[in-house]
């Protein structure tokens, strides 16, 4: 029985889990510790491709990207909602992960964004219980980051987290001490990532070839952003990097230097600098007074955001631990002090978006602050606007704006049933809590009457209860036939699955590695009928994994590179 | 039924605001606190109530709500002498004192007028140093609380002048 941590990104997710006090990844992706956040769904939705297998498919008609980015939303992908798409790739990781450790997993600590939304919060919490996995709790990310390395330097005074992820940057500025971590301040954007230079990238290479960016399907330009992705993360020194890009048969090259890659994304970093002044100016804090900043999020390895960052501040900068996996480390850290119920990572984390009631006019009346430290309770008292209204509407918004209509929607209520009274007699008492997940719940009451309301906030447009709890049956279902497979049967499915994916990308695999894979996949098919070899098969897995690992992605940027392949349909 | 009319609301409170978070904290009625005291006490605090709680990881628990809001309340200068008055029994309310209320007039006019989005920054900077000037010489009145209740109107007015002028020209989330 294990309990770990998740980091599910925009673009890569992560699992970690506690080895002898320490938090290390599980290499879950064909040996790779990070899991590209990606689900390929072939068609007739038979067979549903997660991480480096999904991309390698090089057609992405059928492909979701970054739907974390829609977490929380009504958008719809091949009919699968986000919190779907969503629970693939948790139950891909926490599958492999469950193989390779030879344990089963029943829980997890799972971040977010610091500044997702209730909404949002709530949506991933469905996602992680689609794929049968009990949340101990949503943390943030960037304080997830700060657990980890807080505990691995044994550091205490004021830090800052930049995290400058593929689809969210967030910044929060905390207090450690003593096994404490105290949140001062935090902000952020959601839709402020790599995704975003990638698209810039792809737009000004798509104007340099002179091809029409409205003339291009979702899939061409879907494999053009990972054609120019897979370039920001070459782009390092000062020589032009050129790659080609095959559209409707004809070849096009691609190029980004260090210099036209600064242009593009200065916009994007300049950003992520106003919003941490914010942040700076809410924890009543000067730069001066953190003791350094921590690195965090992919994007954080790009050269020019590294020294636009020790520009910016001036402060000395910690990166480290591995930006990719230090927010997993964190969540693993404090899924196992939860289970053992520990204070050496104590969080008092806090409310990330003002939450409030729209008032009379279109305004606000915000009840609980940004930056409050949670758990918080807070309560107001309302009245009729007149005489003998028996029920009051309510809307629950969230964000700093003054009007009710510039914030985000969070929920709307009635309170009915009030006995008719002259105005200003009832006296209804609003309460909103938020819980240490950050999640609100509201009740309202009638304090003469006694007649109450109790709202747990959802996603305005996102499953209805009962699909939500047949969908829960039927994982649950399959958490208890998981449980009752025996070793050998998870390894052996395991097997089969990478032995297909294997076979489909051998052609790639440079001839001094070759034949050891085929020797190896040989040596796998032989032993896979034989019940009392469980260890073996998942030993040689992983060590076809830690071969075919160290080129996977340059055979998937191969392909990228080439004439799209079709999925094909497995027997 | 008519449930479109919309809320009004008729009053609000803060439910907690009947306690006196000094003593949550067990430190002395004073405007004056050693912050660094005060948080340290936080986190013993905290400490206690994660491993004496017995309740459920994910639920909201009253105690540790109140002494988060109780530590709130003090670190934050302006909270801190709204509560300070407030456990004294002398109320401020939304009734900001007469005295200030031409210099209240002036201080929405002034920016009113202001044209440039410097300019405006300059003035949003000269009121922040002004309050810090008032928080800082805050404590002096300690001893007279009509002057002390005084100067907390005048800091929660400008303060919420500042919130209002910074959420209309908020642009993120
Ligand atoms: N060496 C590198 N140079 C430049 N960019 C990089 C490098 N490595 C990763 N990236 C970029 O970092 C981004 C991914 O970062 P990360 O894995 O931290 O994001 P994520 O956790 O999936 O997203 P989020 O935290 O926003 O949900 C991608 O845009 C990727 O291209
Ligand atoms: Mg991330």
């Amino acid at each position: 029985m294990l309990t770990v941590g998740i980091d599910l990104g925009t673009t890569a997710t992560v699992i970690a889990v506690m080895c002898d006090g320490k938090p290390c990844s599980i290499s879950v992706d064909n040996g790779k510790k990070t899991t590209p956040s990606v689900v390929t769904y072939s068609e007739g939705d038979e067979h549903i491709f997660v991480g480096r297998e999904a991309l390698s498919k090089a057609d992405y008609s059928h492909t979701v990207f970054s739907v974390k980015r829609n977490m929380g939303s009504d958008q719809r992908f091949f009919q699968k909602s986000p919190e779907e798409i969503s629970a693939e790739v948790l139950s891909f990781v926490k599958k492999t992960a469950e193989q390779k450790l030879n344990d089963s997993i029943t829980s997890a600590v799972i971040t977010v964004p610091a500044h997702f939304s209730d909404v949002q919060r709530m949506a991933t919490k469905r996602a992680a219980s689609l794929a049968g996995i009990k949340v101990l709790r949503l943390i943030n990310e960037p304080t997830a980051a700060a657990i980890a390395f807080g505990l691995a330097e044994k550091v205490s005074g004021i830090y800052a987290v930049y995290d400058f992820g593929g689809g969210t940057f967030d910044f929060s500025i905390l207090r450690l001490s003593d096994g404490i971590f105290q949140v001062l301040a935090t902000g952020g954007d959601n839709y402020l990532g790599g995704d975003d230079i990638d698209n810039a990238i792809l737009e000004y290479n798509l104007e340099l070839c002179g091809i029409d960016s409205a003339k291009i399907n979702k899939s061409e330009k879907l494999l053009g952003k990972l054609v120019v992705k897979t370039m920001k993360e070459h782009c390092v020194n000062d020589e032009i990097i050129r790659k080609e890009y095959l559209l409707k048969g004809e070849n096009y090259t691609f190029q980004l230097s260090t210099k036209i890659l600064r242009e593009l994304s200065a916009k994007y970093i300049e950003r992520t600098f106003e919003i941490a002044d914010q942040v700076f100016a809410d924890a009543n804090l000067g730069y001066g007074n953190i003791d350094g900043i921590l690195l965090v999020g992919g994007m954080t390895k790009m050269r020019i955001v590294k020294d636009a960052v020790k520009h910016h501040f001036g402060e000395h900068i910690y990166d480290n631990i591995d930006p990719e996996e230090v927010v997993a480390f964190g969540a693993a850290i404090q899924a196992d002090a939860i289970v053992n119920k520990s204070t050496n990572a104590l969080l008092i984390d806090v409310v990330p978006l003002t939450l409030g009631i729209e008032t009379f006019g279109g305004g606000v009346d915000k009840i609980i602050h940004r930056n409050t430290p949670i758990p918080t309770i807070q309560t107001r008292e309302y009245t009729t606007y007149a005489d003998n209204q028996t029920g009051i509407k309510f809307h629950v918004v969230q964000g700093e704006r003054a009007l009710a209509k510039d914030c985000r929607s969070i929920a709307n209520f009635e309170l009915t049933g009030i006995p008719p009274a002259i105005r200003g007699t009832p006296r209804i008492e609003v309460k909103f809590s938020v819980d240490v997940n950050g999640l609100l719940s509201v009740n309202a009451h009638e304090k003469n009457t006694g007649i109450e309301q109790n709202i747990i906030v959802e996603p305005s447009s996102g499953l209805t209860e009962e699909q939500m709890v047949s969908m829960l049956e039927s994982a649950l279902k399959n958490m208890e036939a998981d449980k009752e497979k025996s070793a050998y049967l998870s390894a052996k499915m395991a097997a089969e699955r990478q032995v297909l994916f294997w076979e489909s990308i051998l052609e790639d695999i440079p001839s001094s590695e070759k034949e050891d894979v085929k020797k190896g996949i040989k040596h796998l098919k032989s032993i896979l009928s034989d019940d009392t070899k469980a260890e073996e098969i998942t030993n040689t897995i992983n060590k076809i994994d830690d071969i075919i690992g160290r080129f996977l992605d340059d055979i998937i940027s191969e392909r990228l590179s080439r004439n799209p392949i079709k999925i094909e349909r497995r027997k | 039924m008519n449930v479109d009319i919309v809320l009004f609301q008729y009053y609000s409170f803060k439910d907690m605001s009947k306690k006196n978070f000094f003593h949550i904290f067990n430190i002395p009625v004073s405007y004056k606190i050693d912050e660094t005291e005060l948080t340290k006490v936080y986190f013993q605090l905290q400490k206690k109530q994660y491993l004496d709680c017995p309740c459920k990881e994910g639920t909201a628990t009253i105690d540790l709500s109140d002494l988060n809001i109780a530590y709130k309340t003090l670190i934050n200068p302006i909270d801190r002498a709204e509560h300070f008055l407030e456990v004294q029994g002398v109320s401020i309310i939304d009734k900001l004192p007469m005295i200030f209320a031409e210099e209240m007039f002036e201080i929405r006019q002034q920016y009113e007028l202001l044209q440039t989005d410097i300019q405006k920054k300059d003035f949003i900077a000269d009121l922040k140093k002004r309050m810090a000037e008032i928080i800082s010489s805050l404590h002096n009145f300690e001893s007279d609380l009509v002057k002390f209740r005084d100067q907390t109107g005048l800091l929660r007015f400008i303060n919420s002048f500042l919130e209002k002028v910074e959420s209309n020209a908020y642009s993120r989330d």
